[in-house]
Parts: C-alpha cells; sequence; structure tokens
C-alpha cells in the first residue's frame, strides 16, 4: 500500500511593510483632521488640511522644510498650544471626539496622543525613573509591582529591556543616541497611547540605530496608531503604507505608500520625490 | 507623467541618460542587424550573413553594460518614481532589444542554406515585412527615450501589418511546398526568416507597453496592447 504524503505547506512570507492584511473592513479612522489651518501670527503655516489617521498604518508625512509636515503633526495633540502666536483652525477628531474642545483635558490627550521628537530628551533621571514617570502622575499603576511590570513591558515593547535591565538605576542621558530615542519611545508607550507622533526620531541616529527605531515601528504597528514625520523618503517608503505629501502648507497629495513612491498622481510630489524639486 | 525638469543633483540626469542613450544605441545596432541580414539573404552574401553573426556580441555586450548601470543607478541613486519605472524599463528593454539581436543572427545563419531560394516567391516580401519590424523597433526605443506614450501605443498598432505578411508568407510558402516536395527545405528555412520578423514586431510591441508603463504609470489598456490570433 502506498500511503501518499501530505502536501508540506509553506510557511508564510513575511509581509512587506507596505501590505495590509488585516485591513479587511473599513474601519473608523483613530483620528481625524479636517480643514485644518494653522497660523504663527499673520503667517499661514498650513492650509486647510484634512486627513485621516488609521490605527493599524503607520501614516508618513515628507516634504521639504517648512512645509507645515511638522506643524500638522504638532496640532495632532496640541502642541502647538505652547507658542504663543500659534493659531490653530479646523476641527480634529480623536475617535470621533473633538480634541479642541473645551472639556478636553489636555494632558490627557498627550498620554492618549504620545510623541517622540527628533533629538532623544530623556529626563536627566534614571532610566526606571524615565519610563516610570508617566504611568506615575497619570495614576495608571495602582503598586510599586504594576509600576515595575509596566516599565519592564514598555522597555521590552521599545526593544530597549535586554539592553538596560541591569541598570535601570543609571541615567537615562548616559545611554547612546540610539538607545535613548528608544527609552523615549518606551516612555511614551508607559502611559498606553493609542496614537503615537514622531517628529523625525531618526535623524540624530546612525544607520544602525535607524534601523532598529524602523523594525521598532513595524512591530508597534497595529497596537498603536503611528504618524512620523520624516526627511528621509527611503524611511518613509520602508516603514510607511500611507504617505502624506505636504508643500508650502498644502497637502498636495495623500496616499499609499506604494503609489506614491512608484506613481504619483501630482506633479509636485514627482518632483520632490526624485529629487527635481527647487 | 511627463518629466521637463532636470534632477537637483546633475550626476542622477547624467547617469539616467547615459542609459537611455545605451538603449538607443543597442536599438540601431538590432536595427542594423537585422537590415543587413535581410540585405545578405537577397544578395546572396554569405560573408556579410557572417559579420552580422559576428557583430550580435556587440549586442550582447550592450546588454550586460546597462544592466550594470541599472544596477548602480538603482543602489547608487535610489531612484524613485518616474525614474525608478524608467531604470526598471530599460534593463527589460536591453533584453528584449538582444533577443531581436539573435533573431538577426538567426536569419543570417540561414542564408548560406537558401542558396537558390531566390525562385520562391515570399522572399520578395521579406525586405518590406523587415522594413516594417524594424521601424517599429526604431521608433519604440526613439519613444522610450521621449518618454512618448503616444508614440508606442502608435507603434503598437502597426503590429497588424507585420502578421499580416506573416499569415501571407506563411500561406504562400505553404504551397509551394505542396507543390514541390523539393521546396520543402528552403520554404521551412524561409518559413522561419518570417517567423523571426513577426516575432520581430511582437518583440518591439512588447517595448511599447514596457515604454507606455514607464512614461505614464499606468498599463497599456486594449485595444491598443492587442493580442492577435496567430496562424502558427
Amino acid at each position: 500500500m502506498t500511503t501518499t504524503k501530505a502536501p508540506t505547506i509553506a510557511p508564510p512570507v513575511p509581509l512587506h511593510a507596505d501590505e495590509e492584511p488585516h485591513v479587511t473592513t473599513k474601519r473608523a479612522p483613530k483620528m481625524r483632521a479636517k480643514d485644518i489651518s494653522v497660523f504663527y501670527g499673520d503667517k499661514q503655516a498650513l492650509k486647510d488640511v484634512s486627513i485621516e489617521i488609521h490605527d493599524d498604518r503607520v501614516t508618513a508625512f515628507i516634504g521639504p522644510s517648512g512645509c507645515g509636515k511638522s506643524t500638522f503633526l504638532r496640532c495632532l495633540n496640541r502642541m502647538n498650544d505652547t507658542i504663543p502666536s500659534a493659531r490653530v483652525a479646523g476641527r480634529i477628531e480623536l475617535d470621533g471626539e473633538d480634541i479642541n474642545a473645551p472639556a478636553m483635558d489636555v494632558v490627557q490627550l498627550r498620554a492618549r496622543v504620545g510623541m517622540v521628537f527628533q533629538k532623544p530628551n530623556p529626563f536627566p533621571k534614571s532610566i526606571y525613573e524615565n519610563v516610570a514617570y508617566g504611568p506615575r502622575i497619570h495614576g495608571l499603576t495602582a503598586s510599586r509591582t504594576e509600576l515595575d511590570e509596566t516599565v519592564e513591558k514598555s522597555l521590552k515593547r521599545a526593544g530597549l529591556w535586554d539592553e538596560v535591565k541591569d541598570r535601570l538605576n543609571e541615567s537615562g542621558t548616559a545611554l547612546s543616541g540610539g538607545q535613548q530615542q528608544r527609552l523615549c519611545i518606551a516612555r511614551a508607550i508607559a502611559v498606553d497611547p493609542e496614537v503615537i507622533l514622531m517628529d523625525e526620531p531618526c535623524s540624530a541616529l546612525d544607520p544602525i540605530a535607524t534601523a532598529r527605531i524602523e523594525e521598532l515601528i513595524h512591530e508597534l504597528r497595529g497596537r498603536y496608531a503611528i504618524a512620523i514625520v520624516t526627511h528621509n523618503m527611503q524611511q518613509a517608503a520602508r516603514v510607511s503604507q500611507r504617505t502624506a505629501f505636504f508643500h508650502l502648507g498644502e497637502l498636495v497629495e495623500y496616499g499609499k505608500t506604494s503609489d506614491m513612491f512608484t506613481n504619483p498622481r501630482e506633479q509636485r510630489t514627482q518632483d520632490y520625490i526624485t529629487g527635481r524639486y527647487g | 507623467m511627463q518629466q521637463q525638469t532636470g534632477h537637483t543633483l546633475k550626476a542622477f540626469d547624467e547617469d539616467i541618460d547615459r542609459l537611455r542613450g545605451l538603449i538607443s544605441e543597442m536599438g540601431q545596432l538590432a536595427h542594423q542587424a537585422i537590415r543587413e541580414s535581410m540585405r545578405c539573404l537577397i544578395e546572396r552574401d554569405t560573408e556579410g550573413a557572417l559579420r552580422v553573426v559576428e557583430r550580435d556580441k556587440e549586442i550582447d555586450r550592450l546588454e550586460i553594460e546597462t544592466e550594470k548601470r541599472v544596477v548602480q543607478l538603482i543602489a547608487l541613486r535610489a531612484p524613485m518614481a518616474g525614474d525608478l519605472r524608467d531604470a526598471v524599463a530599460a534593463l527589460k528593454i536591453s533584453g528584449v532589444v538582444e533577443r531581436i539581436g539573435d533573431y538577426a543572427k538567426n536569419i543570417a545563419k540561414r542564408v548560406p542554406l537558401l542558396d537558390g531560394a531566390s525562385d520562391i516567391e515570399p522572399v520578395s516580401l521579406l525586405p518590406e515585412m523587415a522594413r516594417i519590424a524594424t521601424d517599429m523597433v526604431t521608433d519604440v526605443l526613439r519613444a522610450f527615450v521621449e518618454r512618448d506614450a503616444k508614440g508606442a501605443v502608435r507603434v503598437c498598432e502597426r503590429d497588424q501589418a507585420v502578421d499580416d505578411f506573416y499569415d501571407s508568407i506563411f500561406r504562400t510558402l505553404l504551397t509551394h511546398m505542396m507543390e514541390n516536395p523539393h521546396n520543402i527545405g528552403q520554404s521551412a528555412h524561409l518559413l522561419f526568416v518570417a517567423k523571426n520578423l513577426e516575432r520581430v514586431g511582437d518583440h518591439a510591441t512588447n517595448i511599447a507597453e514596457m515604454v507606455y508603463y514607464a512614461a505614464t504609470g499606468e498599463h497599456m489598456v486594449e485595444p491598443s496592447k492587442k493580442r492577435r490570433r496567430k496562424t502558427t
């Protein structure tokens, strides 16, 4: 009697960052910006920008310096409130809720919409305290054990745990640049945000540290909605599923990253990404 | 989408121009090779045919050179959008043009075997068929260099004429073979020559599709990209 061998099933092929296997149904966007204009004094920095950010995608904002991409990113957790001359018009919703509404607690908002900056900016405290600070002030943990767990979980998610677990009491500023940036990401994650905004998170890092952050972004995607501003178009192409191109305060084009980098609809996008701009 | 302006980095433009130049040069050589092989066939120039076979090596060399430059361009310049499509098209087109060169070589190799075939009527049709097919190659490569999508579509439309020639020659040769079995050997060689020319037309059409995609980012739609019935 001959036995029929069961067909071997090939292991799943790893998906490219641009593929969206889990996007099967049309879901409501995590954040929705409608007709956002920003003025710094008399100068209009952003003109009627409307965009949606989904929680299962990385959205990249690209464009030349001064195009308004960072200004827009800062609108998403009201960081522009800290600039006295800045005025924001339009509506931004987080899960359908107006983030500029008087009832919105801005501290709470920034816990839900975390931010990672260009230059790693750990507090001049221990590694442990850097991560524990947020959960503590927001009262997210009831006991020291729970806080320890949150710190460990956040550092693990940020891919830093193995490198720092034996020196949690050392200063955060003593870490390397790439480690500091991952510490800042751990700090942002610690308060269990829904959205993470990253403003050129790798521009001060070497290529290896950059690759680690990009890998981290890839891992965090799906758990958090991620929006990233980057000057590095290759980085936008590598990490994002949606790309928005800003120019002179306008949103010129917004679409699937693979389309934006192979066949953009707008001439201005084409000129910018192929290096023909200005 | 057309690109009028140059790159901020001038060396990038030079790289792309050099790539276009290589494809253009390959196209000229392939065009000449087909024309020359046809002349040798008509004039019974066996020595000329040998030279066509020999010169095919130059086309092969240019294909390798193109591949090298495309890989370099992708590695060093990280081309995007239209530039990336151009680089990929150049790589694919060079492979197709190399194949067209092989057809010329194949025709040239049959020249010594076709002694006395001038009595067979379809021989007189082959040069005209070759002219249309080679003009298609020249024009489609010009369309590549000029990023001319409309030009590429026009080239596709001419493939029907080449196919009609082939159908006609095929039928006539069959008649010849049936009339006189002594003609079978030479008719078979001529049939291959006609088939080779028909394939040159098809390849020009394939290149046209690549040019269209490189220039517009869209795939050519029917009916320009017509896939016709084949007699054989």
